[in-house]
């Protein structure tokens, strides 16, 4: 099957700035992949450039076409959500179904209508009327009723209250996701999307630091928290991160093994928010790409 | 071209300026006129003038005023007033609306590919599969084919309300008769002279269009000193530094030059042919000389720049990355 994002070396710098430095990927179809970095590491230039919004060097294929000089024919079947704040406020909900409704062939509006009802939305109201999370649904229901193959999200639910941000992810998994359909989704509230991911991410200083299935992880990445006494020997065997959780180390592994750490102490998978604190810490262990490792 | 038609209503969505200006400007033009028809000048005429129907009924006249007035009339006749006043009140009203127009669509070529900006909803359009090109000429379509068209039928309308407000209150009186009377021809020649001078307005405003369009997609802010203070600090510092008005020149030849050159100047007007004043739309529309625009270089080298102020437009919409 061929890849819905295919990126190698992008590279890009504001000014003197380096904003990307040789950034790979490969995104397959049906997946979801969360792209995770602490602010300023570059997310939202990699999903400008997929998106065709910027120019970059490097060479990258999104569903197959080039984005710099293919993004009309491209947009058809990339939909996007920049962030909340991007509905024009003078737009009224009846417009925005109806100028979708006529200039997307893919747009099913009684789908976008369906979803709408569930809401406390109404028809004749303009976006400036709507709370936050309010218009966020409504961009979603724009978006949910695009059938579209790739679905990017820049931190879609920034600023919004945990009850909407529950729903959100809730409506995406079950409203729109499924096997033909891939979705790559940027946020700094990792903890509230790990388990909807397939994929996670991680870019840091405009450079891949972590690439791996979710399913890998648990294979890879160990979490563990050494009986009394092993501490010493745990350390030794040079884990990637250290914290004290309740004056106890708790202590992160990258590829050791499963049954040696075992007999140390309590294993578990870690988060990945753990993940994320032990790589992203100023001189955090830089992991490195599976298929670096491989 | 279904998707051209919804992308210009966007356009009456977002900037309801475009539409409701001009019908509250009309609304003014009517109340205006109709208060001097029903209100001032009865006020202000002498007394039974306004309800004669025949010289003889005005009272308080000796017998020179009512010779001189009944030879007025008689001339007033013999130069059809009653016809011309259909055709030039309406040129007129369609030219304040035109003005009124021109100022509303200034303000929205500034505005309209800056406020998308500054808003960030730029976003939200460019993740619909819609083309910078699409997009930017559907603005220009607004400004040089759509508000054009709603400029002559609101002039139409608004000139037919206006006219069966004096008929209502003049129709069957000497005054009613002699200065204002339909005339379908007449009127409808006045409206092929007002289309005429709009297309030869477009053409000829078309690169101004393009340039401010331009603007609107390039500045970061303060788009309206932007679009402003060049035309005005250009003549000033030419003249300050070389003495010369080449550039002020220039720059009123392309705002009102279109004017004399589809010769629609004194002379199309016949004043003082006829001893008074008295034009006939039938000589204006004979008069007035479209393919003097259409095929003037000075128009085709602004046509040639609009495009290519358009073209940079669409790529700056394209590639520009600020938001």
């Amino acid at each position: 099957m061929t890849a819905i994002i295919e990126a190698r070396g992008l590279a890009k710098s504001y000014g003197d700035t380096p904003a990307l430095r040789g950034v790979d990927l490969n995104v397959e179809p049906g997946r979801i992949v969360g792209l995770i970095g602490p602010n300023g590491a570059g997310k939202t230039t990699v999903i400008k450039a997929i998106l065709g919004l910027s120019s970059f060097d490097g060479e990258l294929k999104v569903l197959g076409r080039d984005p710099r000089t293919q993004r009309n024919e491209l947009m058809n079947e990339v939909c996007f959500i920049a962030d909340v704040a991007v509905l024009p406020r003078w737009l009224k909900v009846s417009q925005a179904l109806d100028f979708v409704a006529g200039v997307h062939p893919r747009f099913d509006r009684k789908k976008a209508e369906e979803f709408l009802a569930k809401t406390d939305i109404r028809s004749d109201r303009r976006v400036r009327q709507l709370s936050k999370g309010m218009v966020t649904q409504l961009h979603l229901a724009l978006i949910l009723a695009i059938d579209a193959r790739l679905l990017v999200l820049d931190e879609p639910t920034l600023g919004l209250d945990l009850l909407f941000r529950r729903s959100f992810y809730d409506n995406l998994l079950n409203d729109y996701f499924d096997k033909e359909r891939t979705i790559l989704v940027t946020t700094h509230q990792v903890e509230e999307i790990e388990n909807i991911l397939t994929d996670v991410i991680f870019i840091q200083h405009g450079k891949i630091v972590l690439d791996t299935p979710m399913d890998a992880l648990g294979e890879r990445f160990a979490q563990l928290v050494p009986a009394t006494g092993n501490v010493e020997r745990a350390r030794a065997l040079r884990p990637i991160d250290e914290r004290d959780v309740f004056g106890r180390a708790a202590m992160l592994f990258d590829g050791r093994d499963r049954a040696e750490l075992e007999s140390l102490g309590e294993v578990r998978i870690p988060s990945v928010a753990d993940l994320f604190v032990a790589i992203m810490q100023p001189g955090g262990a830089p992991a490195m790409s599976q298929k670096e490792a491989a | 071209m279904n998707t051209m038609v919804l992308m210009v209503r966007r356009e009456f969505w977002e900037h309801r300026s475009l539409w409701i200006a001009p019908l509250v400007w009309a609304g003014i033009i009517i109340v205006l006129s109709a208060w001097v028809f029903l209100f001032l000048i009865p006020r202000h005429a002498p007394a039974g003038i306004l309800e004669a129907t025949h010289v003889e009924e005005i009272q308080g006249l000796n017998a020179d005023d009512r010779k001189e007035l009944g030879q007025a009339i008689e001339t007033g006749k013999a130069h059809e007033v009653a016809n011309a006043t259909v055709s030039f009140s309406f040129l007129g009203i369609a030219l304040l609306i035109s003005i009124f127009a021109c100022i509303v669509v200034f303000f929205y070529l500034i505005d309209c590919l800056f406020s998308e900006r500054r808003d960030r909803s730029i976003l939200f359009w460019k993740s619909l599969p819609l083309s910078d090109a699409q997009t930017v000429l559907s603005k220009l379509a607004v400004a040089l084919v759509v508000v054009p068209l709603g400029v002559l039928a609101l002039g139409a309308v608004t000139q037919l309300v206006l006219f069966s407000i004096f008929w209502l209150r003049f129709h069957g009186t000497l005054f009613g008769n002699v200065l204002a009377d339909w005339n379908f021809v007449g009127w409808f020649q006045a409206l092929v002279v007002e289309l005429a001078i709009l297309l030869c307005g477009v053409v000829w405003y078309a690169p101004i269009a393009a340039y401010f369009l331009m603007l609107s997609a390039w500045a970061r802010k303060l788009v309206f000193l932007w679009a402003i203070v060049p035309l005005a600090a250009l003549p000033a510092l030419e003249g300050v530094f070389f003495q010369s008005k080449h550039v002020l020149e220039f720059i009123g030849r392309r705002f009102l030059g279109f004017i004399p050159a589809m010769h629609l100047d004194e002379s199309a007007f016949n004043m003082g042919n006829h001893g008074v004043a008295a034009p006939r739309i039938g000589e204006v529309l004979a008069a007035v000389d479209v393919s003097g625009v259409l095929l003037s270089s000075e128009a085709w080298l602004g046509m040639a720049a609009a495009a290519a102020m358009i073209y940079v437009t669409i790529r700056i919409r394209r590639y520009r990355d600020d938001s």
